[in-house]
């Protein structure tokens, strides 16, 4: 930013920590959970049983400490530790210590607390050197559909697109990965733990997903089945990720991108859809830039489905672009602390000129992948009326979290507060509820036709109606 | 600068003065047996060189570095400092990107890639300004209504002075002096933020003589159960071209 003087032997003195260094540290605090699919865990060497008491004693000390509940949701934390810890102390290998810790990560039934390998961080690590080669993808996006994997979205361009796969098709198999056995381990999980139906679409998808990466260059198989119910096969040659791979500190790398393009409703309207797939701040640049070309549009459409969360410090600004006052969209309750969701107007656009925030109608597209941060946003501006939202509930994991480096190497991810909407909602566990419910059908992806944005663009079109 | 450094220490004497008649105007009985805030921070200043070693300069850099090392993040940062209180700094950080803060003696100001270009207002503002006042301890009245000493206690495995600050804008919060050394050894304070106040304990852990001076130059930072730690890589007093307190474009637009 600025000349460094010449000589620097000598100094003043400073008597404060600066204070972007406390900024700093309030702002990555807000780090929510969303990765980028990582292959599975190869199996693991043994451990030293002071490694694994140390680790598991760390990863219940940190939860003891930050738990933003100290009735951490009805679990005895003191009595489990005592059940779990000498378990934990027999463990012979780093698997064996990571069920421990899951299990009781798992106890809490809460989103947001998770256990991410240190092999993941180790494959981060050593792809972080040439991030934009290390990641690579076929263009395809996929969703759960009754208990079949369809293709969702077909990247434009991409290898998928060249290959002549259509929205609608159903994922059978991903090189040796049979999709059907995914299914029914999730459905089996569906009904013996009561797990949460959007979880199943989230480990799933997630699963079948990780498997159509890799190294750009090389190859995957893809058998499906077409729109006329025909078995077909692709050997797909992934492209590097078209978008832009983020590391932020311990987290496995999240492949992050924007898209914005013009929508027409029929009735001559200009509509702008805005589209980005992770909340990290290295994209926020191209964020402001998309709302600046659309800014003189008659409404702007945010497609936020299957947008899992990320840096939840980007909700405030990026709702500041539709807002000319300040809002309150929620609160984090921490414990002991009480933190404000404040978004200010953004008066100023990406070239640094004057600007007036966007003031027309805004419909925000959602899933069951639709997490984290993008539940905060949307959850935010729905409770003030800012926006309306169009799609399916939304998955429910709405608990700010942290990292915290264990002494395994592993990475414990941890909530430290709850999220509380303006109208004082809670999300966690429930979710974003559409104001237009649109229910995804493969009768609708084969006929190209997107329900939930065809519902938005009506509306926009009948509040600009209105306008006239 | 506008004033020569007589004058300046001359200013500084009768702030001085009317900093300690404030003080003494609230003694506490239970307080009879410690030592007065301003004997402290009297103690403080000689203990970093003096008033005029901290007045003998005008401009300052820093280049430091913060980590977090529990949630694998690291960040560099440099900041140019002149008087009485002109700040600007720029972090960058794998992940993140730049983010830029400053005052320019009219206007505090952030730009975070995350949340745009933005203006401090507030109990923001006045914190940023006290935080970067140049010749900091000095010229304490010009942020600080009263101190008053609480305690010996244990801070941080250290015996040290508790002292109860209040700004002129009515916060309050804490301040230990370590009891051996004099040296200010950690600060806890609700910082302002735009999410709103955040509970900060500041741990100085290492000061360094630097050019007649002591320069606090490893500290720790913890808030909302993280540990940050800002260490100070290289320090300079050359003048620099003040341009750099100039505001930036998306600042300069906004106030419009």
């Amino acid at each position: 930013m600025t000349r460094a003087p010449r000589r620097s032997e000598s100094a003043a003195p400073r008597r404060r920590a600066p204070r972007s260094a406390a900024l700093a540290a309030f702002v990555l605090a807000l780090a929510a959970a969303a990765c980028a699919a990582r292959k599975p865990a190869e199996p693991q060497p043994g451990i030293p049983p002071e490694l694994a008491a140390a680790t598991f004693d760390t990863a219940w000390a940190v939860i003891h400490r930050t738990h933003f509940d100290t009735t951490f949701n009805g679990v005895d934390w003191l009595a489990l530790r005592d059940e779990l810890r000498p378990r934990a102390a027999a463990a012979r290998t780093q698997d064996e210590l990571r069920a421990v810790i899951r299990e009781m990560l798992g106890r809490l039934r809460q989103s947001h607390f998770n256990l991410l390998t240190a092999e993941s961080a180790a494959e981060r690590e050593a792809s972080a050197g040439a991030e934009g080669e290390a990641a690579g993808d076929v263009g395809l996006e996929l969703r759960l559909v009754g208990d079949d994997v369809v293709v969702f979205r077909v990247d434009e361009g991409s290898p998928a697109a060249a290959a002549g796969i259509r929205p609608g098709w159903v994922v059978r198999a991903v090189d040796d990965l049979d999709v059907a056995s995914v299914v029914r381990r999730q459905r089996e999980r569906e009904r013996t733990q009561n797990a949460d139906s959007r979880s199943v679409e989230r480990q799933v998808v997630g699963r079948v997903s990780a498997g159509l990466l890799g190294e750009p260059g090389t190859t995957c198989r893809i058998s499906l089945e077409d729109g006329d119910g025909r078995p077909v096969q692709f050997e797909l040659r992934r492209r590097p990720w078209p978008g832009l791979p983020v590391t932020l500190g311990n987290l496995p790398t999240f492949l992050g991108r924007v898209t914005a393009a013009p929508a027409h409703n029929g009735d001559g309207l200009r509509v702008g859809v805005i589209r980005f797939n992770v909340w990290m701040a290295p994209l926020a640049r191209e964020i402001d830039e998309a709302v600046d070309r659309f800014r003189d549009a008659d409404g702007i459409i945010l497609d936020l489905r299957g947008n899992p969360g990320g840096l939840a410090a980007m909700v405030n600004g990026v709702a500041g672009h539709f807002l000319n006052e300040p809002a309150l969209l929620g609160v984090q309750h921490s414990r002991g602390l009480e933190l404000r969701f404040q978004a200010n107007p953004r008066r100023v656009n990406s070239r640094g000129e004057r600007v007036e925030p966007f003031a027309g109608p805004l419909a925000i597209l959602v899933d069951g992948l639709s997490g984290s941060a993008t539940e905060v946003f949307t959850g935010g501006l729905q409770s003030i009326g800012r926006a309306r939202v169009f799609g399916q509930t939304t998955a429910g994991g709405v608990l700010p979290a942290l990292t915290h480096t264990l002494p395994n190497g592993d990475v414990l991810m941890h909530a430290i507060g709850e999220f509380v909407t303006a109208k004082g909602e809670r999300l966690e566990g429930r979710g974003v509820i559409p104001d237009e419910a649109v229910t995804l059908t493969r009768a609708d992806l084969l006929a190209g036709r997107d329900a939930a944005l065809l519902a938005a663009l009506r509306w926009i079109g009948a509040v600009r109606a209105g306008d006239r | 600068m506008t004033r020569s450094t007589k004058n300046r220490a001359a200013a500084t004497s009768r702030r001085l003065a009317l900093f300690l008649a404030v003080f003494a105007a609230a003694p506490r009985a239970a307080s009879a047996q410690l030592p007065p805030a301003e004997r402290i921070l009297a103690r403080y200043i000689d203990a970093l060189g003096g008033e005029a070693a901290l007045r003998k300069h005008s401009f300052r850099y820093q280049k430091s570095t913060i980590s977090m090392p529990a949630q694998g993040m690291s960040m560099t940062m440099e900041t140019h400092a002149a008087p009485p209180d002109l700040y600007v700094s720029s972090m960058e950080m794998a992940g993140m990107g730049t983010v830029r803060s400053g005052y320019d003696g009219k206007v505090a100001w952030s730009i975070h890639p995350a949340t745009g270009p933005m203006l401090l207002q507030g109990p923001a503002f006045e914190q940023l300004r006290q935080q970067v006042n140049f010749y900091d301890p000095l010229d304490r009245d010009r942020y600080i209504k009263a101190m008053e000493t609480l305690e010996r206690t244990d801070f941080q495995g250290r015996s040290c002075y508790k002292v109860k600050v209040v700004a002129n804008w009515g916060e309050e919060y804490f301040e230990y002096y370590d009891a051996e050394t004099g040296l200010l050894a950690g600060i806890e304070r609700k910082m302002e933020t735009p999410m709103g106040p955040l509970p900060t304990t500041t741990i100085i852990e290492e000061y360094r003589d630097i050019g007649g001076m002591k320069l606090a130059t490893k500290m720790r930072i913890l808030a909302m159960g993280m540990e940050q730690i800002v260490t100070v890589d290289s320090a300079s007093v050359e003048k620099f071209d003040m341009s750099v307190f100039e505001l930036p474009a998306e600042i300069k637009a906004l106030l419009k």
